[in-house]
């Protein structure tokens, strides 16, 4: 399996790095659209801070480039504010790839970001694969949460002072807003069953 | 909602790790690499990594010692000590740290928290406060808590949210090492300065102390000495704090 991480900044990838090669899994690198090359997966990580990864999204040239390997079904993964950026406009300014419409607000609650540990409920519209996670724990750190206009594309939510999507599946599009890479064992084995379910 | 997070703290000084009783007297025990690994097997939900020393020639091994961990561990890792300049956090995010922890030169250079904040979002910057009780009120030292600063807790709290502070580990300085509980008082009059995370941190002795601060609203505990010295595991913890009607992530698998 080829996958690819697109890298918008220097700084941390190094645990998504690290969770993909226990799962046996190389990743490519990419850093400028001149690296994009056909894989089976497009990761878009969730780091920095979500103004910057608009920024960087158009400097550097992929916002031209992802989508013509979206157009060809090449599945992309969007890790918290990878998950972000499939949408449009955020609060904070700033565009994203504008690839699912809808809305990415602040969370509404006392104490932000929300970190740590939290369950995920899925909805009715959750593929099989994802059945086994129902109510499991997942490590969240953000401040941000999407809202997409279309409701079935939410697979799954979770609460934090107000109920939010952490799953959002729109294929060739998916999407978590927590982070697979930090939630221990399960994180792994939801990276693993993600990557290999059908399309 | 979301579940309180357990958080073993590694004080590490020359590639060990250490703990230290008030600051004082440092006991070594063991490898960081390998006791990370252990506590994140044992189902701690996050790891801070502390270098006590930080100097120059101690940074190559830390870098070293980072990468290996990550290698082996899926839980966040926040690491701090001697942090400086841009460039440390960015070589310390490039060897596999999640976040970075920034005391003393916080304190210096309040700015190198906005720039750290604005450039990998505030979520990156943990910015670590001793603290210690005075007549006065609460008061912020520096250097390990061995030098006072002018700073009231309650306005560097403030003023380190106002510059893109993510969160927050404050360490009570009368109570750490001690193992008799953590220091409600502080905690509490640090929680409603911020709208920010704070891990409580500083005399965690036993799990009566840990359930105390959860019930207390504290969602985020650090530990240290308790576990260093063989006297509990994580998994203990954890199955204890199940027992007590405290939901944790807890079996992890």
């Amino acid at each position: 399996m080829r996958v690819a991480i697109v890298r918008l900044d220097t700084g941390n990838y190094g645990s998504l790095i690290a969770a993909m090669e226990r799962l046996g899994i190389s990743p490519e690198l990419w850093d400028a659209p001149s690296d994009v090359a056909p894989v089976d997966w497009v990761i878009l990580p969730g780091v920095g801070a979500l103004i910057n990864l608009y920024g960087r999204l158009e400097q550097s040239g992929f916002l031209d480039a992802l989508p013509r390997l979206k157009n060809q079904g090449t599945r992309f993964l969007g890790i918290c504010l990878g998950l972000q950026a499939f949408f449009g406009d955020g609060e904070e300014g700033g565009h994203g790839l504008g690839w699912l419409s809808g809305t990415v607000p602040q969370v509404d609650a006392p104490i932000l970001p929300h970190i740590g540990f939290n369950t995920i409920q899925l909805s009715g519209t959750a593929p099989g694969w994802l059945k086994e996670f129902d109510a499991v724990p997942f490590y969240f750190v953000h401040s941000y949460r999407v809202q997409p206009a279309h409701l079935p594309h939410i697979a799954a939510t979770t609460v934090y002072h107000q109920e939010f999507p952490s799953v959002v599946i729109a294929p060739p599009l998916y999407g978590v807003q927590f982070h697979p890479e930090l939630s221990g064992k399960v994180g792994e084995r939801f990276l693993q069953r993600l990557l290999t379910s059908e399309r | 909602m979301v579940m309180p997070r357990i958080i073993p703290c590694l004080d590490v000084r020359r590639g060990r790790v250490v703990k230290g009783v008030q600051f004082g007297s440092l006991v070594d025990s063991g490898d960081p690499v390998e006791l990370a690994a252990r506590y994140a097997e044992d189902g701690a939900d996050e790891l801070v990594w502390l270098d006590i020393m930080a100097t120059v020639e101690a940074t190559q091994l830390r870098w070293d010692q980072i990468s290996r961990a990550r290698r082996r561990i899926n839980i966040p890792l926040t690491v701090g000590g001697g942090i400086r300049t841009i460039d440390d956090v960015k070589a310390l995010l490039e060897h596999g740290a999640d976040k970075v922890s920034i005391n003393s030169q916080a304190l210096a250079d309040p700015d190198l928290i906005t720039k750290v904040a604005s450039r990998w979002g505030a979520q990156c910057v943990v910015v670590a406060i001793d603290a210690k009780r005075e007549a006065e009120g609460f008061y912020v030292y520096s250097h390990g808590g061995r030098r006072r600063t002018p700073w009231e807790l309650g306005a560097w709290l403030k003023e380190s949210e106002r510059r893109g502070a993510g969160e927050f580990l404050l360490t009570s300085i009368d109570r750490d090492g001690g193992q008799q509980g953590y220091d409600l008082e502080l905690l509490e009059y640090a929680r409603e300065k911020i709208s920010r995370p704070l891990i409580a941190s500083g005399g965690a002795g036993t799990v009566a102390d840990l359930i105390e601060a959860i019930r207390a609203g504290h969602q985020a505990v650090l530990l240290a000495s308790i576990l260093h010295q063989g006297q509990t595991r994580i998994t203990t913890i954890k199955q204890q704090l199940q027992e007590a009607g405290v939901t944790v992530r807890w079996p992890v698998s």
